[in-house]
Parts: structure tokens; sequence; C-alpha cells
């Protein structure tokens, strides 16, 4: 169960790009970064897939309008 | 100028330091915090949080009265006890975490966030926990990652598991570990049913999998992960999903040694009642400023100190049920009472950096007064504690008190005895007095007449000059 979770979010983190800031004195954990990582790469595609859907919805009410 | 010393526990975050004046509290802002200080004041975000009832009051004294080595300096109202986590039972630890995520949701909405999530900057105000570090809170950079997310996880979310999922309190763990407990520690320990839920999945099992997976890699992977990205949808979601995770977490129901206390023990509703008003008694002599209750239950005799006028009480307890039934009691009432979890025996130490980082009891006492009302027994029966050391430590602990005798044909010092040897000859009401005569002034005593307990009214001597 867990190598899979691993494995799905370490697919995800591969994706990490742009400046963040630096870190403070506290250092936050490798894992924990990873982590927020895939958690920001998962919320943003659920963005762009609900970006999609509405295209896709969009193009459906057009031929729908058509069609009458 | 002012000259303070600084507390012994305030020196990790070089931006800030926390320093003691007497009895004043002061706040060094350093010119490397004045920024954020400055960001954050500007906004109001100290009053929004203040107003709230999430953050300490703070006052920002006059520049060139304030600290020598500060930019600003900052004057805070007084906790009256200083707790720290692996003194809390389940429900002041649920409640310190629950502010903490509001804490912080409310500063991301304003555009600030919090540069670490370490419990011990969540105090208690009676039951009501208050955060105590200003410039923890610094302004937003828009996709930032949550940089104390580990920091909760080790310090909130995971001990709230052991009780929770484990049953287990993790106090002693917490206190040999001033950090917490890993992720990865806690993924060891909990049973597979604990990790079907999203939470624990996501911020235990697989931070924890992820961690260990990194452990000695390169220094081009590490530059590649202080890239991370966070969105603030994001963000939120994970700091809301832990709120209403934790929110949700019931208390850890267990036998409690002392729940059925007051249903169970050989007083009569009259010995109850004598003993209640000789605590008011002394409490309004003395108008304590802060005093002690150890062995509280769930703090009877408390209330009837702050009735009489003691301003604020600290109750011990070895029991985590009583505590949370009294967390629960008094917060409810909004009464100064804050219960915490002490085996007498063992007292908190004085631990951490330089062994004075976390203060033991003895270095924090500060009370004007205590009460010690069926307690004796059982550090002298229970854990063979010679009885003139044990009034030693407990006249020590205030300079003026109450202490309660229950002598050898107490029904419960004889459960005490059922199962064991009476090794104790010296345990006598006569070697009790003489013992408090020694250190302190009997001011007057009460005999129980029921069951022969004695309660005896002490004042030590005061230091000459």
């Amino acid at each position: 169960m867990s190598t899979i979770v691993y494995y799905a979010l370490l697919a995800g983190s591969i994706s990490i790009a742009a400046t963040g800031p630096a870190y403070a004195y506290l250092d936050p954990g490798t894992g924990s970064i990873i982590l927020q990582s895939v958690i920001g790469a998962v919320a943003a595609g659920l963005v762009i897939g609900r970006t999609y859907l509405y295209r896709i919805k969009a193009w459906f009410a057009v031929c729908r309008r058509r069609s009458e | 100028m002012i000259a303070a010393e600084p507390d012994p526990g305030s020196f990790r975050d070089p931006g800030s330091r926390v320093y003691v004046d007497r009895q004043r509290i002061l706040r060094a802002v350093m010119t490397r915090s004045a920024p954020a200080y400055e960001a954050a004041r500007d906004a109001a975000l100290y009053e929004t949080l203040t107003a709230q009832g999430y953050l300490l009051p703070s006052r920002e004294i006059p520049t060139g009265e304030g600290l020598a080595e500060a930019a600003y300096t900052l004057e805070h109202p007084r906790i009256p006890f200083i707790s720290y986590p692996y003194e809390w039972s389940f429900a002041l630890h649920r409640a310190a975490a629950l502010l903490h995520l509001d804490l912080h949701l409310a500063a991301l909405d304003a555009g600030f966030t919090l540069s670490d999530a370490t419990a011990y900057n969540v105090q208690f105000r009676g039951a009501e926990p208050v955060f105590i570090d200003h410039l923890s809170l610094r302004p937003y950079v828009e996709g930032e990652i949550w940089t104390g997310h580990r920091q909760f996880c080790m310090q909130f979310l995971n001990p709230l598991l052991f009780w929770n999922k484990l049953r287990i309190p993790p106090n002693a763990w917490f206190r040999g570990s001033l950090e917490g407990i890993t992720p990865e520690e806690t993924s060891a320990v909990l049973p597979l049913s604990a990790k079907l839920s999203w939470t624990v999945m996501t911020n235990v099992s697989a931070q924890a999998a992820l961690q260990r997976r990194q452990i000695g890699t390169s220094a081009d992977n590490n530059a590649r992960l202080r890239q991370a990205k966070l969105p603030r949808t994001a963000f939120r979601g994970m700091l809301s999903g832990l709120r209403s995770y934790i929110a949700g977490m019931k208390a850890p129901t267990g036998k409690t040694v002392w729940a059925n206390y007051a249903n169970t023990t050989s007083y009569t509703g009259g010995e109850a009642g004598t003993k209640r008003s000789f605590v008011q008694e002394m409490t309004a002599a003395t108008r304590p400023s802060l005093l002690f209750d150890l062995g509280c239950n769930t703090g009877d005799y408390s209330e009837a100190a702050l009735q009489a006028g003691a301003a604020a009480v600290v109750g011990f307890d070895f029991d985590h049920a009583t505590l949370d039934q009294a967390f629960t009691r008094f917060r409810s009432a909004g009464q100064s009472f804050l219960p915490l979890w002490m085996d007498a025996a063992n007292p908190s130490p004085s631990q951490g950096w330089a062994e004075s980082e976390r203060r033991g009891l003895q270095a924090r006492a500060g009370a004007d007064a205590l009460i010690a009302l069926a307690f004796i027994h059982h550090i002298v029966i229970g854990r063979n504690v010679p009885l003139d050391m044990a009034v030693d430590w407990l006249v020590g602990l205030a300079p003026t008190g109450i202490i309660e005798f229950p002598s050898k044909d107490d029904p419960m010092v004889q459960r005490l005895l059922a199962l064991r040897e009476d090794i104790f000859s010296d345990y006598t009401g006569e070697a009790f007095l003489a013992a408090i005569g020694v250190r302190s002034r009997i001011v007057k005593t009460i005999l129980l007449p029921e069951n022969g307990r004695m309660l005896v009214w002490y004042e030590r001597p005061k230091a000459p000059g």
C-alpha cells in the first residue's frame, strides 16, 4: 500500500520548478517537502482538469444548441 | 534602556528573543526580523489575531526605552504558568493543535504564514490556549510550502494519534524526545486500520516513506527540493483538512483511576464541605496570584480556591481522564484553572539545551500557595518516599498551603497497604506534624473526625531581610 502511494507521490514530485523562499532556521524535512510538492502538483492538476471539463461541457452545450 | 535577562528557552530564532525583567516579559525584535514585524504590525495582524483570542497581546515600547540590542521591543502580559506539551492531557493537546491551525488559517487569509509549528509556542491562560510567538508570523510568499509541516506532525498530529489510535499517552515519549514523535516512528507503530484515513496516509505513512527514501540523497536533489511549490489553495487545504480531522478526534475512552473517586472515596458530604471551607479560609487570607493543587482530580478544591480569591490555579494529577474532565469543566466555565499531567515522584526535569531550555517543575514553581489534599500517602506509601522528605518537597514548592494527612486507619491508605507489607512505621500523625514544624509554622490544624484525617495549614518563615 505504502509503496504504491510512494511511487504515485514520487512520480508527481518530478515536476518541480521555479524559485522559492529561503527557509528560516527550521529544517522542514525532505519527506514533507516532497509530499507538499505532490499535493501542490495534484491541486494544480485538478484546476487544469476542471478547466478542461468546463471546455468539454461548453463544447457539448454548443453542439446541443446547433442541433436544436 | 532595559537590561533584562534572556529567557533560557528562547534562543532558536536569531531574529527574536524573550527577556524577563522581574515581572515584565519583553520580546526583542532584532534588525533581521524588523521588516517582518513592521509588515505584520502595519497590517494590524497582531491586533486582529489578539482580538480573536488566538494571540497573546503585545505592546510596542517606545524606541529608546526598550532593550539595548533590539530594533523594537514588545511587552507581553505574563502567563501564570508555562507548561510543556508533555504535561498536557489529550484535551489540552487537541485544543492547542486546533488553536495553532486556526491562527495559521487566519494569518494565511491576511497574507501571512508561520515560520514554524512548535507546540511550545502554545501556552494556556487558565484552560484557554493562546499563541505566544509573534515573530513566527511573517509575510506569506505566493507558492511557498508549509515550512512547519513536519514539525506540526511531530508535535501535534502524531502525539494525538498515539492517544486516539493506540490509546497510549504520548507524554513519556515526548518528554524524552523534545522535538516530538517523528512520522517514521508513528508509521512504524500505527496499525494498518489507522492508516486507511487520508490524513494519516499522507501526513504519516507517505511522509515517513518519502523521508526514509531521501536519506543520503545528493546535494543536487536538495537544491531541487528547495524550489518546491505549493499553491495557496492547496496550503489552505492541508491546514483545514488537518483541522477538521483533529477536531473530529474523540477522547480516548479508558478506565480512569479517579473518575468515580467522588463516589468511591470514604468522604461524607459534610467532610468535603469542611475541607472546602478550610481551603477557602487559607486562600482568602493569602490571596495567591498562583496556587498549586497537587492531586487535583477534577478540580473541586481548585474551584473553591478560585472562588475564595486565588487569581490562577494550576492543578497536577497523574490520571489523564480526570485531567480531561477538569479541562472541559473549567474551560466552559472560563475559570483560570490549568490541569497538567505530572507524576509527583518524577516531576518534569530541567532539560533540553544546557538543561535549561525546558525548565523543571522546581525551576518554574513560583506558586504563592498550595493545597495537597488526599495526596501525601500516594508518594509516601505508594512510592516509598520517606514522610519527612515528602513534607520537605511540598513545603519547598510554596510558602504557604494546606497538606492533608490521612492516617493508616483511613480506608484509602488501607487500600494502598492491602497487597504489600507495612514497612511504614514512621507514617504517623505525630511524625507528620513534627516534619511540618521543622520547616514551617503551623497556622491551623483541623481534624475530620469520621476517619481521622488531619489537615494542616503551614506557613514558611519569611526570608530574612
